[in-house]
């Protein structure tokens, strides 16, 4: 009885076409291969659609302008450029050293998405090969010139940063009169909403004191009178004028 | 083992089946529906204390979208969707209890006990006495006068109770019975599939399983895609990614040399993609222009201009954005950004455009040009002048609008600060390396009231705090105990919001935030409702309780740390609570003895009136160049420092 | 992509075409003309170190000393112009020179060029000074005493205050500060009606 049924599972096993185990495997590898490439393309594509974390690299582009420019560039503009290059990079390097907590706690905190993680983490990778290659763009000019020019880029992004602090004055006048409202009368006198006649009245050392300030002076003189208070009080200069004459 | 499948052809399972698995949905779901009408409802309502009407001042088109947005407590979707279900559920036990289940007894069905009509666990005897009873009633050769079906019946009958009896006493029979579930030993498995017997026969087969792929191959990996790219794309804080990203470039490249203006937090948000996503033309649109939209939609809800469904839904979705940028503006420690943003959103709230005077412009029935004019700007000076007055600086034309304009404006509530410092629970002092958090205490008042003076009378005693063991284990509790505030009077934003306060800590030393922000939602606004004297003289008021934790341990080293405190209303122009707070982290041993200290003139003040003495400008203007040039060695000990400062100050200017 | 500019190697300098409106590339480019100048004037091929240089420091040191001479004298407009001439002549300094050096420089005229606003009654200005002092961190009561009287006088009370305790809280007892919070608050509470 077994022996013949054998011989029947065998019959039914036969029935199975040799190609279908060949089909199934067929079938099941062209599907995971189109579906990678499907998504290596597309990851590609995100990876090249991908912003650069900071924006252009300005003193970069010129320096390989300059380099490059048909007609010879001086060897010292060259340098020049090559200097500002190297401090936009330091400026970079520290940016992103000072934001990485930042960045960590909110990535760990999900404030911000995985794509803008691997941004952080391609910009801080590209910002150490743009460190190595000013180095040896450094040493075509002359051997031994690094320990020399690296120096001087930290002393030149700082400064450079702070020129353009101080040069940001007159905008931030304008903005800062525009936020509080103030009006610059015709005679070049401030129009201060919250005290619209400013009473100048002089205090007794010369200085500036408007009506408000004065009866609030006096109020305050009168509840701390107890106090001995010094002259000074009064003052709304770091230091009474009259000292300066000595 | 033989096994065979069958399918539901009696249509008794299946209906079983689905009642079950709707079941499992439905009634929790109820449940909850249920809970949120009964109890969320009273939290909302506008009894809250210190809660104000709005209803006479919302446009018909707010409160059309208002009302089409809120979801209302008991005609919503999801209850829709729940009334359906039991709907479903109720037919599906007509239909089981109507349905009769066959009474032929299956065989797998085999029971001895109940084949003979006994009660489980009886004894021996009594099952030998009651299968005799059995025999006699059902044996073949009593039965006469039958016909030839109920014959076979009684017949199949009789050979059960005979095999039950014998799975009840017969050894072999009894062991085949446990076994197998069967008296005869191994019986064939059957497997019963609840699915209705039209779906998986003949023509309807092909059908099914064109379903099953469709919803196993398509829909279900469509929809898990879907909501995993959906959970994917937005952060935790509910804004989309983009924006996320958005913000963190805006304050990567942000120039510390440029004054931050409401303006430039409106640019920002009118590049978020939630926004863009919510104009009708989204898809066609270039970037540029789909901002410039944004920023025109803005301006035409400032200009107080009838906006769209659409237009209404963008604003909408303005707070959501403004707490996920503070989220990160503060994780970036920005301070100015951060202050700007909670401004902004104050703006949006209360529809106003930036302006020193808004104390008195987010008061209704109010005439701008005449506000324009005055030089008060606080609301708490207003209210304390005439009604004339009032009615005049305002520029309000009746009495009747007056009347309201100055119910609404007595409640908005204004914080004194009493007193603030840092705390370890159970401690005296502010030990090093604990967890400690920043206790405030303020007096919320009417700016009807007066209250500089009146602050700093309040006694002590008011403001400890329990200590006993629960307090201990949670200080915050004193905090979450206190009512939960009200809704904010906002007619013109186009959803209700519930009111909220912002409180975060400041580094004195860099002027940089230490922390995220906290949102606070409680506090007692019962104060509102006093009068002048009843406040002044300690009856029935409430000190409110602010507590902001301090999330790194205090420092190790002893000494003292300086911090700024602000807590902003997040919906009322009001002045701001700004204060310093210092830590001084001492050493719990040493108590004694820094208390016998403070008594003892102060070194430094000393040096300090002496060197003031001294000291006159142009001599210390002088001194500062020359030991500039003079003392390398000073100006190089400050090097260190200066290049870590300007490192944050100004390096971040460079990117243009 | 190449950047819109020419290069003149007659003048060693390079422009921005005219044509294009780039305002992030024209600072860029001034900036990079000063350091090409500067690089060109010396010596040797590259500075040899940050060391300041000692030409402009005597020139400096005179502009300083009569600015402070007229602000003895109370010719507070004739300081300011010197002042700010005095700070021109710091900005010449090259980049690359120690900038610990500079900003202490720039920090010590900017301190008498806001004191001089203030006596001037020339408050914003005085506050955008005081801002400068304080942002790169030279917490000197003085500092926080100039910027809280500007904002005072341009009725910005809450900044006053604010800045006021932050100086107070590095020196506890300034007593010029603690008067004028005391005067500030006072303030604060006539503009409550709180008073």
């Amino acid at each position: 009885m077994s022996a013949f049924e054998e011989e029947d599972v065998i019959e039914q096993v036969s029935k199975i076409s040799v190609f279908t185990p060949l089909i199934y495997v067929t079938v099941l590898i062209t599907a995971l291969v189109l579906f990678s490439n499907f998504y290596r393309k597309r990851r590609f594509n995100e990876l090249y659609k991908r912003q650069p974390f900071f924006g252009d690299n300005l003193p970069k582009e010129l320096y390989f302008q300059l380099k490059n420019n048909n007609l010879k560039v001086n060897e010292k503009v060259l340098k020049a450029a090559l200097l500002r290059r190297g401090a936009e990079s330091i400026r970079r390097t520290i940016k992103l050293k000072e934001v990485t907590p930042f960045i960590t706690s909110l990535y760990q905190r999900g404030s911000i998405g995985d794509e803008l993680w691997e941004r952080f983490q391609t910009a801080t990778k590209l910002e150490e090969l743009e460190v190595q290659e000013i180095i040896r763009e450094t040493e075509q000019y002359k051997k031994g010139w690094v320990q020399k020019f690296v120096p001087l880029l930290q002393e030149i992004c700082f400064n450079e940063a702070l020129r353009r602090r101080y040069a940001a004055i007159e905008d931030r006048k304008l903005d800062l009169l525009d936020k509080w409202e103030i009006e610059v009368q015709d005679d070049g006198k401030l129009k201060i909403p919250n005290q619209p006649k400013i009473q100048i009245v002089q205090g007794p050392n010369g200085l500036p004191l408007t009506a408000a300030q004065v009866q609030a002076l006096a109020q305050a003189q009168a509840r701390t009178k107890a106090s001995s208070t010094s002259p000074s009080v009064t003052t709304f200069g770091p230091a009474p004028p009259e000292n300066l004459k000595k | 083992m033989n096994s065979r499948y069958s399918y539901d052809e009696n249509n008794e399972t299946w209906p079983v089946f689905i009642l079950a698995i709707l079941s499992v949905a439905v009634i929790p779901l109820t449940l909850q529906s249920i809970y949120e009408i009964l109890f969320i409802k009273s939290k909302n309502s506008t009894t809250t204390i210190g809660s104000i009407d709005e209803s006479n001042q919302i446009s018909s088109n707010i409160k059309k979208f208002r009302s089409k947005n809120k979801k209302s407590k008991i005609f919503n979707k999801k209850n829709f969707i729940l009334l359906i279900g039991w709907l479903f559920i109720t037919s599906l036990i007509f239909k089981i209890s109507t349905t009769e289940i066959s009474s032929i007894p299956n065989p797998n069905n085999f029971d001895p006990y109940e084949l003979l009509e006994i009660e489980y666990g009886t004894n021996e005897k009594d099952i030998k006495s009651h299968y005799k009873k059995l025999t006699i009633k059902y044996h073949p050769d009593k039965i006469r006068n039958k016909s030839d079906e109920e014959k076979k019946e009684l017949e199949e009958r009789f050979v059960l109770i005979t095999k039950a009896y014998k799975a009840l006493t017969d050894e072999i029979t009894r062991e085949n019975y446990e076994k197998y579930g069967h008296p005869d030993g191994p019986q064939q498995t059957l497997h019963g599939i609840a699915l209705p017997k039209f779906l998986i026969e003949g023509k309807s087969s092909p059908f099914l399983l064109a379903i099953y792929i469709i919803l196993i191959g398509l829909i279900l990996p469509y929809f898990v895609n879907n909501w995993w790219k959906r959970t994917k794309s937005f952060t935790k804080k509910g804004i989309h990614n983009d924006s996320a990203n958005l913000f963190v470039e805006n304050l990567l490249n942000y120039k510390p040399s440029e004054i931050v203006k409401i303006e430039t937090i409106l640019k920002w948000l009118s590049q978020s993609k939630e926004l863009k996503e919510l104009l009708p033309s989204s898809k066609f649109t270039e970037e540029n222009e789909s901002n410039d939209e944004i920023l025109e939609i803005f301006n035409k809800f400032f200009q107080k201009l009838e906006l769209k469904h659409y237009e209404l839904q963008i604003i909408s979705k303005i707070p959501i954005l403004i707490y996920g940028l503070i989220d990160i503006s503060s994780s970036f420690r920005n301070t100015e950004i951060t202050n700007v943003a909670i401004e902004t959103l104050k703006h949006f709230i209360q529809r106003l455009t930036p302006s020193i005077k808004n104390e008195l412009l987010q008061l209704p029935n109010v005439d701008v040009d005449v506000v324009d004019k005055t030089n008060i700007i606080r609301l708490s000076k207003l209210l304390k002048l005439s009604n004339d007055e009032i009615k005049s600086t305002l520029g309000i034309k009746s009495d009747d609008e007056l009347i309201q304009t100055l119910s609404i404006a007595k409640k908005i509530p204004i914080l004194k600060l009493i007193k603030a410092e840092f705390k370890v629970p159970g401690e005296k002092i502010v030990t090093p390396n604990s967890n400690a958090h920043i206790s405030i205490k303020v007096l919320v008042k009417s700016p009807l009231h007066k209250g500089s003076n009146f602050v700093k009378k309040i006694p002590e005693i008011f403001l400890k705090e329990d200590e006993s063991f629960e307090y201990l284990k949670d200080p915050f509790k004193i905090v979450n105990e206190q009512p939960i505030l009200p809704k904010t009077y906002a007619p013109y934003f186009p959803v209700e919001k519930i009111s909220n306060y912002i409180a975060y800590i400041i580094v004195q030393k860099d002027g940089k935030i230490a922390d995220n922000p906290i949102f606070v939602q409680n506090l007692d606004l019962s104060n509102l409702e006093l009068s002048q004297n009843q406040f002044e003289n300690l009856e029935n008021f409430k000190i409110g309780t602010f507590k902001i934790p301090f999330n790194q341990p205090t420092p190790n080293e002893l000494g003292k740390y300086q911090f700024r405190v602000i807590i902003k209303s997040l919906d009322y122009f009001v002045p701001d609570l700004d204060f310093p707070v210092i830590m001084n982290v001492e050493n719990p041993a040493k108590l004694e003895e820094i208390e016998y200290d403070i008594p003892d003139p102060d070194e430094d003040s000393i040096a300090g009136a002496l060197a003031q003495l001294r000291g006159d400008k142009v001599n210390r203007i002088d001194d500062d160049y020359e030991s500039d040039n003079d003392d390398d060695d000073e100006s190089d000990l400050e090097d260190d420092e200066d290049f870590s400062d300007i490192n944050t100050d100004t390096e971040d200017e460079s990117e243009e | 992509m190449a950047l819109p500019i020419t290069y003149d190697s007659a003048r060693k300098l390079i422009s921005v075409d005219s044509e294009v409106s780039y305002p992030e590339l024209q600072d860029e480019v001034t900036q990079l003309n000063k350091l090409a100048k500067d690089l060109i004037s010396i010596q040797g091929e590259i500075p040899e170190s940050a060391e300041p240089s000692n030409k402009i420091t005597p020139l400096l040191k005179n502009l300083i000393t009569s600015g402070i001479d007229a602000l003895r004298k109370k010719q507070f407009k004739d300081a300011i112009q010197k002042l700010t001439v005095a700070i021109e002549m710091q900005q010449k300094r090259a980049n690359w020179e120690s900038f610990g050096v500079q900003l202490t420089e720039l920090n010590g005229i900017l301190q008498a060029r806001c004191d001089a606003y203030i006596m001037n009654k020339q408050f914003i200005e005085a506050y955008n000074d005081a801002d400068i002092l304080l942002s790169t961190q030279v917490n000197t009561p003085d500092n926080f005493l100039r910027k809280a009287i500007a904002s005072l006088n341009l009725g910005r009370l809450e900044d006053a205050k604010v800045n006021l305790e932050r100086g107070l809280c590095f020196h506890e007892n300034d007593k010029r500060l603690i008067d004028h919070l005391n005067v500030v608050n006072r303030a604060i509470d006539l503009e409550n009606g709180d008073a």
